[in-house]
Order: structure tokens, then C-alpha cells, then sequence
């Protein structure tokens, strides 16, 4: 297997992540170089931003460090796999290691070389426990690299590891410069040096990361516009965490792109003559609901069943979302490899069926119209550490009253991240509600499988099928048998109710007419490289 | 007077070591294994292992708060658990955009309090009156982010007079200094109203009358020197609401500040760096009540009197 190496392509793109367009007059005219853009996006009210790949899971911090670190292969939306860093590669037939072979015309931003020897050092720096690096499930059972020549590199792993060159995609396995990862120690996530179209140049706390051309680059992903250096000389992330303010601030002109546009907007935007809509799926775990299933009551099948038809989540979601998001039926998102499409319309909601299994049960409605059981009602309570982001309390709120219908009281405790990775790991709730970002169904079992469980796992299942079933999809190179795999997984997952997929996660950028070349990747993150101002 | 002062800071020094040892036992028994906390959900047992020799959250309670109170003694904040950085930086990051915030702030809110008021109470019973009125409910009964929204529709997007996120230049603290000071303003501008109202009914006030004193004199230098004892309190007691709002109107104008970084930290556990912000917030509040104190003593005689007599 060479360049390219296919797993497949049965996925289809929710939207047209691809569009460069701008006004339809602006479509004939050429990249101008120079300018400067602001990017007013939604970072949360954090008043910190810490911009090393390897530390963060965090969405908001992916979509500057996308700008600033480049990664040795990029995922194509029909889940192929194009070169960036890396020119091509070879996997061993039994899986265990692949080879590299790079570029060596790239430099990082510090000046210093980008060789094999730095890949060596970025997937060492990861393997090490005492750096505590959130991208260490990302290498799986990586062992050792060992450097073949200067730009060749040959990785190796204790077992196969099919999920690797997605992984290696990810924004978390951006490479970073050793020398200043020497240079600044901890304080490197405040001083990021990578090989990306733009170098850091300063950073406001909580309000601002300031970006400049890298004058020097000429190594983007398989399926950029250009290879020559970005065209704006300079990128400002400001972080306006009210959705608000930053439709206000693209109306008024402080900001030329917005991300994360609230539904309302978005339907206006999209008609308006002086805007334009990007939009495109992000891959990961779509946004489920997960019952505690090592507790008593929803460890019971038929109950958990109840619970799931007593949801109308098509109508929920059509009206939180007016139309913008699509309603999930896989735990994965369409886009992703493996996407099981016969999932669709694979259950409809029936609360009289779901009434008849309640009754069954043994909880009888009240007076109050609640159902009860020796006296104890039947709640459901949601932890929630999140608070209304995509207005997803809203949305659980419309669940509530469709639950409330079938006298299923559901409880939504807003909690700190703390309290909530406390209750997470006691086990001590009944529902929590997530989405996960993965480029790859192997998601699936860091999610769901026992083998993989972590303190705050969503998902307590100890399912032997779906355990092997998730195992075989994490070893398989095969694409067709993997796919197999990751389809009954994905039954296997509604069935049961192990989840429930509520909606597919959309990321949506809208931007002044006079920016053109705006990209959101196959992952969904938005990219700048190709984007110049008119 | 000075003896009275002194005794004050003392008692405000008890104060601040109370406030910053209280929050080092509430967030300690806060919910959430501090190593989990810091190295995420996901993190192996391995890993979370490492992050927890690496904080030193295996001692005891006792010995990691003399710690940390040591520390202090000799400047030292510590760091973030989050970041790593030095907790006096990131504070030092976010005061001067705080201090902006409220100072600015709290000076629109005396003089629209006061202005009004005064103005209010003057022609009490008129159009004017009721108008002030009529606006300072409004006010009162729009929540803080509400109010922001309409002002940066109106004056931002509607009008584009104004900036929204700050660009260096005075023009961005406009509306966010607005918004903060128009609803502090309107609990001072009822109660210089309600004062100078009842001041004039006072006995005193028939007596200058009788003495054949001015109209506008009694009403600007005896009356409203009496009215301003107590809204000079309540402006102490308003500082918190100042410091909690703005909490709310930074994150609205995506403005930097102590109040956000306080309150992300204190969800993501990261003590040091809840220490250092409530050690700065209580410093705040205690120098501006300290302040109040003296301004309360020079706008009343009686206060400096007892003083001098002994402890009220």
C-alpha cells in the first residue's frame, strides 16, 4: 500500500465544505496577496488560550492551532488520505509499522529543520506518561520510531492500529518544533512553533491570538488552492464567546468571518447579499444521549427502550435548529468512514408502545402524572457541565417535555466540570448528553468499549460482542471488513440503546462578501490558507 | 481619625486572610479529583498518576495550605494548575482591563446616581421626575446581558458609532462601561432621591429656612451633604455588585478580566489561580470600603467625632 491508501468511500458530505465562493461576481477574480482578517469565533469564556496541539481536545483551540501546525498527512472527505508533511508512505503487510518518507524543504517557524528526527522527538514527546499529553490515545499501541535517514522515518506499533493515519490527520498530532519545545518547556502552549501558513505572533489573554504569514511556506495538504504562502499577511482569532455579539461585530464590520452561527442568523445570512455561508459536518460521535446502564434502573433493556421512544427528536430538532442541522441516527456523523446509512429511519417514536413496556415494568403512572415504582418516581438525571452551548439545554428541554408526556421526569443539574467528572466516574447519574471529536469510527471504542474505559467514559456498557466487534474495527487495515465491523457496531449501539444519536453537528462560518477562499476541512476546522480579501 | 484608619486596615488584613483561607477549604472541598481535573477525563490512571506527584495534591490539607500561605507571605501566587503559568502573571494580565471596567464605571454611576437624583428630587412630581422614574425602572428590570444586547444593536450595529470588541482605543469601553455603569446607577439615584426627599422635611431644613438661607444653598450644601452619608455607603456595598456585573459584561464584549478568569477557573478547579483572583477581588473591596469609610467621615462631622470619643 502507497500514497493514498484507501479505507473506502461510502460516506457522503453533509455539505459542500469545499466552497471558495464568495459573491458570484467575486467567483472570476484573482487572489490578491496582503490584508488582514479578523476572525471573531466562538472560543468560550476562557480566559486562557493554551495552543499546544499534543494538550488539547478542545474544539475552539483545534481551530487556531490548525492555522499554526501542519500534520504529516491530510484526510480527504472520501476518506482517502493525500500528503502534507509527509510525501508518502508505505504500511508493513502485517500492519505493525509504516514508513515515512517527508519533505525536506520544510522549516518550522523558529527556523529550525523539520527532519525525521523531529517526528521522532513530537511522537516521544506523546508516549512519555510523565508529560501527561491528551494526545496519547491518538498514537494507540505506538512503540518506537526509529530514524531511517534524514527524512525517513519508520514507526512502529506492538499490534495493528487501523485508526493511525486518521489520528495522524487530527489537528492533536500537529508537529511541533523540538527546539522550542526545549526552549519553553510548559510555557510552549503560549509560544506555539509548528510549520503551519501562520506563525504566532501574540496572544491577548482570553480575547485575542494574533497570527502572521509565514512568508516561507509552500508545503500545504493535498487539495489546497495554491502552494505558495498564505495570501493574508495577517490573521486575528478574536474570541467572542457570545453569539450575539459576533453576529453584531459582522455586521458592523469589526469582524470579516464568524463562526458558529446561532440557526436565526444562519437562515438570514444565507439569503443576505452582503454575507456568505460556509458550512461542514464535523466528523465525530455525533451529539448522543447516554443512559447510565451500570445503574439500576437503565440497566434494564426495555427500559432504556421506553426512554428512547418517547422521544420525538425529529421534531426537536427541527425546531431548536430550524432546519440547520440534521437529526443523527448513527452514533457516527454521515461523513465519517463506515457510516452505516440503513441506521435512517431505523425506529420511529411510539409512546403508546413505549407506554405498554413502562406499564409492564411495574411503573404506574400517579396522580401527578408521574410514573412510579415502589413509591420512587421515575427520573432521569442529566449532568450537564456545558451549560446551553448549541443550545443544547434547549434542545433537552423540549426532550423533557416529551418525556414528562410518558410521566419520565428528566432533571437537568447543571454542574462544574468537576463535579462532573466526580459523578462521571462514580457512576453517580442517569443520563449524560455528549458529542466527541474523532476522525476516525474508531471513536467508537474509546467511547464504548470496555477494554477502553476511562474514568469519565459516557458509555458503562460491558458488551462482549460489541467489545470484539469494536477491537476487530481497531486492527482491521482491511477497508471492507473494517467497515463491516464498524456497521454492526454502529446497530449493535442503537439497539441496545447504549446511545441515542440526537443531531449531527454542523460547523458553520459566515463571512463579508469581499473575503473569498474560506475552507472548513474534511474534518470540519475552518483553514485560512487559500483565504485573501478582496 | 488616623487611629481609626489604622484600626480599619488591621481589621481589613483579617479580612482578606479570612476570605483567601475560606476559599482555599471551599475549593478544596469542591467536587472533582484535582489530577483528573488537569489531565482530562480520558487520561490514563498512568498519566493521572504523574500529574498528581507533579501538584503535590497527595499532601494533606493542612501541610498544603501552610504552603501556599507561606508562599504568599512572600509574594508568591503560585501556579496554575491549568496552564502552568505563574498565577501573578495571568492576574496581572487581566487587572488593568477590570480596573478600567469598574473605575470607569462606578464614576458614570455617581454622577448619573447623584445628577439624577439630585436632579429628580429637585423637581419632584414633574414630567422630569417621572420620566427619571419611569427610565430607572426600565433599567432596574432589564438583566445586565439584555441591556448590552440592545445597546450594541442601537449604537454598533445600527447606528455604527461605536466598536464592540476593544481595538486599544477608548471608543470600545463606551458601551461595555455603559452597560455596567447604567444599571449600578439606578439603586444610587433612588436612594438620593428618597434621601433628599426626606431631607427636606427634615426640622433643620425649616430652621435654615427660618434664618432666611436660600433656597439653593440649603438644598445643595445641607441637604445633599446629608443625602450623600449614605449613598457613599451604599457605594461600598455596590463595589460587589460592580465586580459580579462584570463578570457578566466581559464575556458580552469579549473583553478580558478578572471576573471571567475567575469564575473559569474556579469550574475548572484550578485553585492557585481562584486564589490570586479572590485574593485581588477582596483587596478591591476592602480598600474601596476602607475608602468609604473616610469619605464618610469627612462628608459628616458626627463620624469624626465619635471617632475621636472612641470605637462606635
Amino acid at each position: 500500500m502507497t500514497l493514498g491508501l484507501s479505507l473506502g468511500a461510502c460516506g457522503r458530505r453533509g455539505a459542500d465544505a469545499s466552497d471558495n465562493a464568495g459573491g458570484a461576481s467575486a467567483q472570476a477574480a484573482l487572489p490578491k496577496a496582503g490584508g488582514d482578517l479578523v476572525f471573531a469565533f466562538d472560543g468560550t469564556a476562557i480566559s486562557q488560550f493554551a495552543l499546544d496541539p499534543h494538550k488539547s481536545a478542545f474544539a475552539p483551540h483545534a481551530r487556531v492551532i490548525r492555522s499554526i501546525f501542519d500534520s504529516l498527512v491530510v484526510l480527504l472527505p472520501d476518506h482517502h488520505f493525500g500528503p502534507w508533511l509527509a510525501k508518502s508512505w508505505e504500511v508493513a503487510p502485517d500492519g505493525l509499522s509504516y514508513t515515512f518518507h517527508l519533505r525536506d524543504d520544510v522549516k518550522f517557524h523558529d527556523g529550525t529543520r523539520f527532519d525525521a528526527a523531529a517526528v521522532k522527538f513530537n511522537f516521544d514527546r506523546i508516549l512519555e506518561p510523565k508529560n501527561a499529553l491528551l494526545a496519547l490515545p491518538d498514537i494507540g499501541p505506538y512503540q518506537s520510531s526509529r530514524v531511517l535517514d534524514d527524512f525517513t522515518i519508520e514507526v512502529r506499533f506492538s499490534r495493528p492500529f487501523a485508526p493511525f493515519l486518521a489520528n495522524l490527520s487530527k489537528a492533536v498530532l500537529g508537529l511541533v518544533s523540538p527546539a522550542a519545545v526545549q526552549k519553553f518547556g510548559a510555557a510552549f502552549a503560549l509560544h506555539p512553533v509548528g510549520t503551519g501558513p501562520f506563525r504566532f505572533s501574540s496572544m491577548t489573554a482570553g480575547t485575542e491570538i494574533a497570527l502572521e504569514r509565514n512568508p516561507d511556506y509552500r508545503w500545504p495538504p493535498a487539495g489546497a488552492s495554491h502552494a505558495g504562502p498564505a495570501w493574508l499577511e495577517h490573521l486575528t482569532f478574536k474570541n467572542v464567546p457570545e453569539e450575539a455579539t459576533r453576529m453584531a461585530v459582522l455586521e458592523n464590520g469589526q469582524a470579516s468571518v464568524v463562526d458558529l452561527v446561532p440557526p436565526q442568523n444562519l437562515l438570514a445570512l444565507r439569503s443576505s447579499p452582503d454575507f456568505h455561508v460556509l458550512e461542514g459536518e464535523l466528523l465525530n460521535n455525533n451529539y448522543s444521549l447516554f443512559l447510565n446502564v451500570a445503574r439500576e434502573p437503565w440497566n434494564e433493556l426495555r427500559l432504556r427502550e421506553a426512554f428512547k421512544l418517547s422521544l420525538d427528536i425529529d421534531a426537536a430538532v427541527k425546531t431548536i435548529y430550524l432546519g440547520t442541522a440534521a437529526r443523527a441516527w448513527s452514533p457516527l456523523s454521515p461523513s465519517m468512514f463506515g457510516y452505516d446509512k440503513s441506521l435512517e429511519n431505523s425506529w420511529q417514536t411510539d409512546r403508546a408502545r413505549a407506554a405498554r413496556l413502562l406499564d409492564e415494568l411495574g411503573w404506574k403512572t400517579g396522580e401527578d402524572g408521574l410514573r412510579r415504582k415502589d413509591g420512587k418516581p421515575l427520573s432521569v438525571v442529566l449532568i450537564d457541565p456545558q451549560g446551553n452551548r448549541e443550545k443544547r439545554l434547549d434542545l433537552m428541554t423540549m426532550l423533557r417535555r416529551q418525556l414528562r408526556d410518558n410521566g419520565i421526569d428528566l432533571r437537568i443539574e447543571a454542574v462544574t466540570v468537576g463535579a462532573y467528572l466526580e459523578k462521571a466516574s462514580s457512576g453517580d447519574y442517569d443520563l449524560i448528553a455528549s458529542s466527541y471529536f474523532a476522525a476516525d469510527p474508531d471513536v467508537l471504542r474509546r467511547m464504548y468499549a470496555s477494554s477502553a474505559r476511562t474514568l469519565t467514559s459516557v458509555c458503562k456498557a460491558n458488551d462482549p460482542e460489541l467489545d470484539r466487534l469494536l477491537k476487530a474495527g481497531s486492527l482491521e487495515l482491511d477497508s471492507e471488513r473494517r467497515s463491516k465491523a464498524y456497521g454492526d457496531a454502529q446497530h449493535l449501539i442503537v439497539d441496545k440503546t447504549y446511545g441515542i444519536p440526537v443531531y449531527v453537528l454542523i460547523y458553520s462560518l459566515a463571512a463579508a462578501n469581499k473575503v473569498h477562499g474560506l475552507g472548513i476541512d474534511a474534518q470540519g476546522f475552518p483553514t485560512f490558507n487559500d483565504a485573501w480579501l478582496q | 481619625m488616623l487611629r481609626r484608619i489604622f484600626e480599619r486596615v488591621l481589621g481589613s488584613i483579617g479580612v482578606v486572610f479570612g476570605a483567601v483561607s475560606l476559599i482555599f477549604l471551599v475549593l478544596n472541598w469542591l467536587p472533582g479529583d484535582l489530577a483528573t481535573l488537569v489531565a482530562g477525563g480520558d487520561a490514563s490512571a498512568e498519566t493521572i498518576a504523574h500529574v498528581r506527584a507533579k501538584l503535590g495534591v497527595e499532601q494533606s490539607l493542612a501541610r498544603r495550605y501552610c504552603k501556599y500561605m507561606t508562599g504568599l507571605a512572600h509574594g508568591d501566587l503560585g501556579r496554575s494548575y491549568t496552564t502552568e503559568e505563574p498565577v501573578a502573571e495571568r492576574l496581572r494580565a487581566q487587572l488593568p482591563a477590570t480596573l478600567q471596567l469598574t473605575l470607569a464605571a462606578s464614576l458614570l454611576a455617581v454622577a448619573l446616581g447623584v445628577g439624577l437624583g439630585v436632579l429628580s428630587a429637585l423637581h419632584s412630581g414633574s414630567w422630569l421626575d417621572q420620566a427619571i422614574q419611569a427610565g430607572s425602572a426600565f433599567l432596574v428590570s432589564m438583566p445586565s446581558f439584555w441591556l448590552g444586547i440592545l445597546l450594541i444593536l442601537l449604537f454598533s450595529v445600527r447606528l455604527r458609532w461605536l466598536p464592540v470588541l476593544g481595538d486599544g482605543g477608548l471608543a470600545a469601553s463606551v458601551l461595555p462601561v455603559s452597560c455596567l455603569g447604567l444599571v449600578v446607577s439606578v439603586p444610587l439615584l433612588r436612594l438620593v432621591r428618597d434621601s433628599m426627599l426626606e431631607g427636606l422635611n427634615e426640622p433643620y431644613v425649616m430652621t435654615l429656612r427660618a434664618k432666611g438661607l436660600g433656597e439653593r444653598r440649603i438644598f445643595f450644601v445641607h441637604v445633599l451633604r446629608n443625602a450623600l452619608t449614605s449613598t457613599v455607603t451604599l457605594l461600598g456595598v455596590l463595589i460587589g455588585e460592580l465586580l459580579s456585573g462584570a463578570v457578566i459584561v466581559e464575556t458580552l464584549f469579549a473583553r478580558q478580566g478578572l471576573g471571567r478568569t475567575a469564575v473559569e477557573a474556579i469550574s475548572r478547579k484550578d485553585i492557585p489561580l481562584v486564589q490570586g483572583a479572590i485574593l485581588v477581588l477582596s483587596l478591591a473591596y476592602v480598600v474601596v470600603n476602607l475608602l468609604v469609610d473616610v469619605a464618610y467621615a469627612l462628608i459628616d462631622p458626627r463620624a469624626r467625632v465619635s471617632a475621636a470619643k472612641g470605637p462606635r
